[in-house]
């Protein structure tokens, strides 16, 4: 992140909670409690595991701090508008905190499965990691329009084209850059967005400030 | 640095992407690359034939810019086979190029053999469309690649287009198992995969490829820049790899 220039990241982790590592998230809290001006903590969730999941979610946010969820449905392998997931969703969205879906072509992820995950959970925030990746990026950008709580995260997809489509489409307030580093390079999914055909207070929206402004990040601070 | 773009389109392509000859040649002038091997877009009237005329003709008026693969579509048994040896010995073009997901058949199926069979008499590399799920897994390219391991197949995307990275190592698979299989650059997301191949297959088992212009050049350049590879490596990946398979000096 230092030598990238990016100032903070939200993180997670590789394997879901709860499962076979009783002690999964201790590499996220340990990273937020070290620093906590750097980084925001989600939780990587399995909600196969129904009251459980929440309630380690739950113990995640007293516990750590935990301010986001992550969630993979093709490595759980739920609908993700299934009624495990929708709990899940709902509790989030009590807590205030955005659920980031991957998003892709992989069964359980794409686009149209998570929009009825959205209709069910309209306080949830659901951010579709990829933007649909190589082959779902218009139904991401289908579903994104028409639900005012899903937003589109940049990471990964290969078309700088289709950020730009995505600002066209959604409003500029509902794209976030993201890296998916350490599987990419931070550097080249910078200049995915310098490819993008924006100017530079677009820019500074995507980088930085409608992700300050979703978690209630004070930019000025860092500014001072 | 020698740059060579093994994997840009040109003509009108059905599927709504359009780009003239000239236009990459400006393209590459402004991006520094020096040459290109061009690949046909399918035409929107479907056959494939004009769109090699039109490239080879391409490659004939900008002999030290442009080499060209001949596509053909298996589906068109021997009228596909006739096709690809008037490219390769009328039309003086360089390797063969298969579209798994655009002309709709698995890679493995044996309606591609004679193609194969071909290729391998002749010696020219073929470049496969790969990634496509159930037309071109990884593991599907591997089937082909292990009944004609004469051939030098290039398998673009970095042999897989799966976002949740689930074909990462299928794609590492059919690498190691596979030495006639050269991974091309377009798309792949994943740095350490490609720096992978290079460190411990060798600096012959990558090389740069766009797919323009579904895929963004620039973009596509600056992904090779960034990889951590030495200067020497860099020169491998970006040029003297397809030289060497096509077999030019």
């Amino acid at each position: 992140m230092d030598k990238a220039g990016v100032r903070m990241a939200a993180i997670s982790g590789y394997l879901n909670a709860p499962g076979p590592n009783p002690d999964g998230f201790k590499v996220i809290s340990d990273a937020v409690a070290k620093y906590p001006d750097r980084l925001i903590g989600y939780a990587r969730l399995d909600p196969w595991f129904d009251d459980r999941c929440v309630d380690a979610l739950n113990v995640a946010v007293r516990d750590w701090g935990c301010r986001g969820i992550k969630l993979h449905p093709a490595h759980y392998t739920l609908y993700p508008y299934g009624p495990e997931t929708v709990k899940l969703a709902r509790r989030a969205g009590e807590l205030g905190l955005p659920i980031l879906f991957h998003c892709g072509d992989e069964i359980m992820c794409l686009p149209y499965q998570i929009d009825r995950l959205a209709l069910q959970c309209p306080e949830t925030t659901i951010i579709l990691a990829h933007i649909g990746g190589f082959f779902s990026g218009e139904s991401a950008l289908n579903v994104a329009e028409r639900r005012k709580n899903i937003l589109v995260d940049t990471s990964e997809v290969p078309f700088p084209e289709m950020v730009r489509k995505a600002v066209d489409r959604l409003g500029i307030e509902k794209v976030l850059w993201g890296t998916d580093a350490p599987c990419c390079d931070i550097l080249h999914e910078i200049k995915k967005i310098e490819l993008a055909g924006l100017n530079e207070k677009q820019q500074q929206l995507i980088f930085a400030e409608n992700y300050a402004h979703l978690m209630g990040i004070n930019l000025e601070a860092f500014r001072a | 640095m020698l740059k060579i773009d093994a994997h840009a389109y040109v003509g009108e392509s059905l599927y709504g992407f359009s780009r003239t000859p000239e236009n990459l040649l400006r393209e590459m002038d402004q991006l520094n690359i020096s040459k290109a091997v061009l690949c046909p877009n399918k035409p929107t009237g479907y056959a494939l034939e004009p769109a090699n005329r039109m490239m080879a003709e391409a490659v004939r008026e900008h002999p030290d810019r442009f080499y060209g693969w001949v596509r053909v579509d298996p589906w068109q048994g021997k009228n596909a086979l006739a096709e690809l040896k008037i490219g390769i010995e009328d039309l003086g073009l360089n390797g063969l190029l298969l579209h798994p997901y655009e002309e709709l058949f698995q890679i493995s199926d044996r309606k591609v053999d004679p193609l194969m069979e071909y290729a391998e008499s002749v010696k020219i590399p073929v470049m496969i469309e790969t990634g496509y799920h159930l037309l071109s897994h990884p593991l599907d390219l591997a089937e082909l690649a292990n009944r004609f391991p004469k051939v030098n197949i290039i398998g673009t995307h970095g042999l897989q287009m799966d976002d949740a990275g689930f074909a990462l190592t299928d794609s590492d698979l059919a690498m190691r198992e596979c030495a006639n299989i050269v991974m091309e650059s377009s798309g792949m997301y994943a740095p350490d995969n490609m720096v992978g191949v290079v460190e411990k297959l060798g600096s012959e088992r990558l090389l740069f490829g766009s797919h323009s212009p579904w895929l963004n050049l620039v973009f596509e350049i600056d992904r090779i820049d960034r990889l951590a590879l030495t200067e020497k490596q860099k020169e491998a990946v970006f040029g003297a790899n397809i030289l060497n398979l096509i077999r030019i000096n």
